[in-house]
């Protein structure tokens, strides 16, 4: 087996244009635009330059041009968008006008990527390692056993231990970090000199995500990588990032060193990211008091009690005793991996999921041993009500918003025109949404506006407890903030007690009275969310929070790097 | 829809075609000439002429009356059986998605008999059981078109089922007659339009391949199909007979055909490409 020093050492074509002198910057993009067919502009005239061995770190909410950018330096633009002005030089190469044969030599050789949902980018009928195999024979002149081994070496490298038993799955069998690290494996195999990370761990687990970034950055300090890391969360990007780009709206507002820009951001938009994470991130974990209710007086009984839930998919068990309590405006996080139960505890509150065990209580209620017209009578009281994660997916798009926020009381009989209208009215003014939108469709509202919809949908018949599945995760931090606060309105002044998951263990900490922690389908710790936060007592807590992208991290990851390097 | 539908050039002419079609239909037995059933002794077979315009038949009958008086029963008859077609197929193929499974089960091997069921034999067979006459012949035919809506509107009806709008839906308690009303039937309506409209020009032609047989329709009632068999026995003696009938069967078949297409084309459109 070869040690990763030989791997780096194994001889691969080098593509003959590269001139042999090394540079001093290895990327230099200058006044890079991009226009749609009609010439709208997309990307205008961005500006950066990447020296080699460096990171740099692009910021932005989707459609601020952030990736496009990164795919005109790869010269994968979607059909119908062309370069309009600009160069971007690569090692002395002029990559904006480079014809399809040059580029051969140069994609997946000197310049590589990874992207997001890293599943779509394998075929999922053939083994992971013919598909390694392959992608090592398209750039190296290797023989079959030659390429074997490297194979088995880059996955070894790419942190799959188990690479002979990896090396046989097909792309279904890995989970997403696991293909994640498949594709890196892909995309280092020739030992390029830039990798493109465009938005490569969004879709991980906090866990993950961190183990994916340690990943990359290690690949960089031992390969002499650079890397290009592309993501709208700033904090992801300043763990790894020595420079940023922030971008909005395919301009760059600000570029700059990483401590600088976040110690001293001068662009609003910056700010406003910056506040984001200041207002619901871990960093700043000091949620209100939960109302006092003093320990003298009697507790009421909870509004919501889970007694001993055991559920299971098949025969795999996915909750194995839970024991959860909610009371009236209490917002309640639960936060744990994929896979650990979080949404399964919440079907089984909706009553998509029979317990095999166990009792949900709502109002002393035996709500999960409803059935028929006796759950139906329940869910038509609108007692609880859930918001989805993804708002475009969960309204019809041919009912304008105004009819899909009113639905609950068609379905409830007698309620008539004149108090729907009122109380759909109610409910939209109450999540802030203009009255004036109710006749729009789903596709005309921008996505915080529909994520309103859903909640006014969920409010509008006054409901005691609101289940919210990744409400935030689809907004960009500006609506993201609009959204939290609104739903901390809605538990300090309607008294409507939430559930609130999440993996963004941010908006968990800014906005939760309480957290518990979900491992394997059952609770390793419950507690008040700022004590959780601070002194986390179960190993797997601890794990999770170190996990976290802080941004008050960066400086110091900052000064790690400029040491290392 | 309509509005879609007329704005798309490739639909006028087969828009223009039905609208000549509607016409007959509801103006077709006044606009005869003479007395589609009366005979005339002294003037048979003639060819055309001023006075009959196509000619008369073997009884002196004027044919352009009989042609025009037989559009209403011949559009009528077709559009009957697509109705039964409609509701005997519509409603099982949404409730096949939403009721238990016993109901699906059932309902869909009912529908694969039906489908093994020849089309001309089986309206024989019908009307050979509850006695000859247009009705039960359209009855027939209905019933052997069920299973094309009943498949077109339960896969329609597969493809919004297990969407989060109709979970959210049965979350608030909505019974399945709410959901199907609210949520399903808006999008399994242009799915059937094209099929109804395509099953009609199937229709126009079976009828006319019955009554051509002397199936569904009494004489002397006239229909399009009736007057092409009739014209085909007398060929030596009007070589040309058969062609206005025929014709009028042709035309309205293609339009309703093309009409079929036109939709389905509108359909295939994206929703946000169209708004």
């Amino acid at each position: 087996m070869n040690s990763p020093a030989q791997i780096l050492q194994f001889p691969r074509k080098r593509p003959a244009l590269i001139s042999p002198q090394p540079e001093a910057q290895l990327l230099a993009v200058q006044g890079l635009s991009i226009t749609c067919g009609d010439g709208q502009p997309l990307v205008s005239d961005v500006s950066f330059t990447v020296p080699k061995g460096g990171t740099i770190g692009i910021v932005g909410e989707s459609g601020s041009g952030k990736s496009l950018t990164c795919r005109a330096i790869l010269g994968l633009l979607p059909p119908g968008l062309r370069l309009s002005a600009g160069a971007i030089q690569y090692r002395g190469i002029e990559l904006a006008t480079l014809d399809a044969r040059s580029w051969r030599s140069l994609r997946g050789i000197e310049l590589s990527a990874v992207f997001q949902d890293p599943a779509s980018y394998l075929n999922p009928s053939i083994r992971v390692g013919a598909q390694l195999v392959e992608a090592i024979r398209a750039t190296q002149k290797l023989d079959r056993r030659a390429a074997k081994e490297r194979a088995m070496a880059l996955l070894h490298r790419v942190g799959l231990a188990d690479a002979e038993t990896v090396f046989a799955l097909y792309p279904f069998e890995l989970s997403g970090g696991m293909a994640q690290r498949v594709l890196i494996a892909i995309a280092v195999s020739a030992g390029p000199q830039l990798l493109i990370a465009d938005e490569a761990t969004t879709a991980l687990d906090a866990t993950v995500q961190a183990e994916v970034l340690a990943l990359l950055d290690e690949l960089r300090r031992e390969q002499g990588l650079t890397l290009i890391l592309v993501s709208h969360d700033l904090a992801v990007v300043s763990q790894v990032c020595d420079h940023v780009v922030v971008m909005q709206n395919g301009v760059i507002v600000e570029a700059g060193a990483t401590a600088q820009v976040l110690h001293a951001p001068a662009h609003p938009y910056t700010r406003s990211l910056i506040d984001s994470h200041r207002r619901y991130g871990i960093e700043n974990a000091a949620p209100p008091p939960i109302p006092a209710i003093a320990a003298t007086v009697v507790r009421p009984a909870p509004l919501l009690a889970i007694d001993n839930l055991k559920a299971a998919y098949g025969n795999r068990a996915v909750l194995q005793g839970i024991d959860l309590s909610i009371e009236k405006g209490e917002i309640l996080g639960l936060i744990g991996e994929t896979g650990s139960g979080k949404t399964t505890i919440l079907r089984a509150i909706m009553g998509l999921v029979k317990p095999d065990a166990g009792l949900i209580r709502f109002d002393g209620q035996p709500i999960s041993a409803f059935s028929g017209a006796q759950l139906r009578d329940f869910r038509r009281s609108g007692q609880i009500q859930h918001a989805f994660q993804d708002p475009l997916r969960s309204l019809d798009p041919d009912h304008p918003v105004g009819a899909s926020i009113g639905e609950a009381l068609d379905i409830r009989v007698g309620v008539c025109v004149d108090e729907r209208a009122r109380l759909v009215a109610q409910a939209m003014r109450a999540v802030g949404l203009d009255e004036a939108l109710a006749g729009r469709l789903p596709h005309d509202l921008s996505g915080g506006q529909r994520q309103r919809v859903i909640i006014a949908r969920s409010i509008v018949l006054s409901p005691a407890i609101l289940l919210l599945d990744e409400p935030v995760s689809a907004l960009d931090a500006v609506n993201r903030i609009h959204v939290l606060d609104l739903m901390r309105s809605l538990a300090d002044d309607h008294g409507i007690a939430q559930i609130f998951i999440s993996h963004d263990l941010g908006s968990i900490a800014g906005i939760t009275d309480r957290v518990a922690v979900l491992h394997q389908g059952q609770i390793v710790e419950t507690g008040p969310t700022a004590d959780l936060i601070a002194h986390p007592a179960h190993p797997y807590t601890r794990r999770l929070l170190q996990s976290v992208p802080r941004l008050t991290a960066a400086a110091d990851t900052h000064n790690r790097i400029g040491a290392a390097s | 829809m309509m509005k879609a539908l007329i704005r798309r050039r490739a639909a006028w002419p087969a828009l223009a075609v039905l609208a000549v079609i509607a016409v007959l239909v509801a103006f077709g037995p006044l606009l005869a000439p003479h007395d589609p059933l009366a005979q005339n002794p002294y003037e048979l077979l003639q060819g055309s002429s001023w006075h009959h315009w196509l000619g008369t038949d073997a009884f002196g009958r004027d044919v352009l009356s009989r042609l025009l008086a037989g559009s209403t029963i011949s559009i009528l008859a077709s559009l009957l059986s697509v109705a039964i077609g409609l509701v005997l197929g519509v409603v099982p193929g949404l409730l096949s998605v939403f009721l238990p499974r016993g109901f699906e089960w059932a309902s869909l091997r009912l529908i694969d008999a039906l489908m093994t069921l020849p089309f001309l034999v089986f309206a024989i067979a019908m009307t050979a059981l509850l006695g000859n006459g247009l009705v039960q012949a359209m009855f027939a035919v209905g019933i052997l078109i069920t299973p094309a809506f009943f498949r077109v509107s339960r896969a329609a009806a597969l493809n919004v089922a297990h969407t989060q709008y109709i979970e959210a839906a049965q979350l608030m308690g909505a019974s399945t007659g709410f959901i199907i009303r609210r949520h399903v039937v808006a999008k399994v309506l242009p799915a059937i339009a094209v099929t109804a409209a395509s099953m009609t020009g199937a229709c126009l032609s079976i009828v006319a391949s019955l009554t051509f047989l002397g199936i569904g329709v009494v004489p002397p009632e006239p229909t399009w199909g009736g007057l092409l068999a009739t014209d085909l026995t007398t060929l030596y003696e009007r070589p040309f007979g058969p062609l206005a009938p025929g014709l009028l069967i042709v035309s309205a078949v293609w339009a309703l055909n093309a009409l079929a297409d036109a939709l389905r084309d509108l359909n295939l459109t994206p929703k946000e490409a169209r708004a």
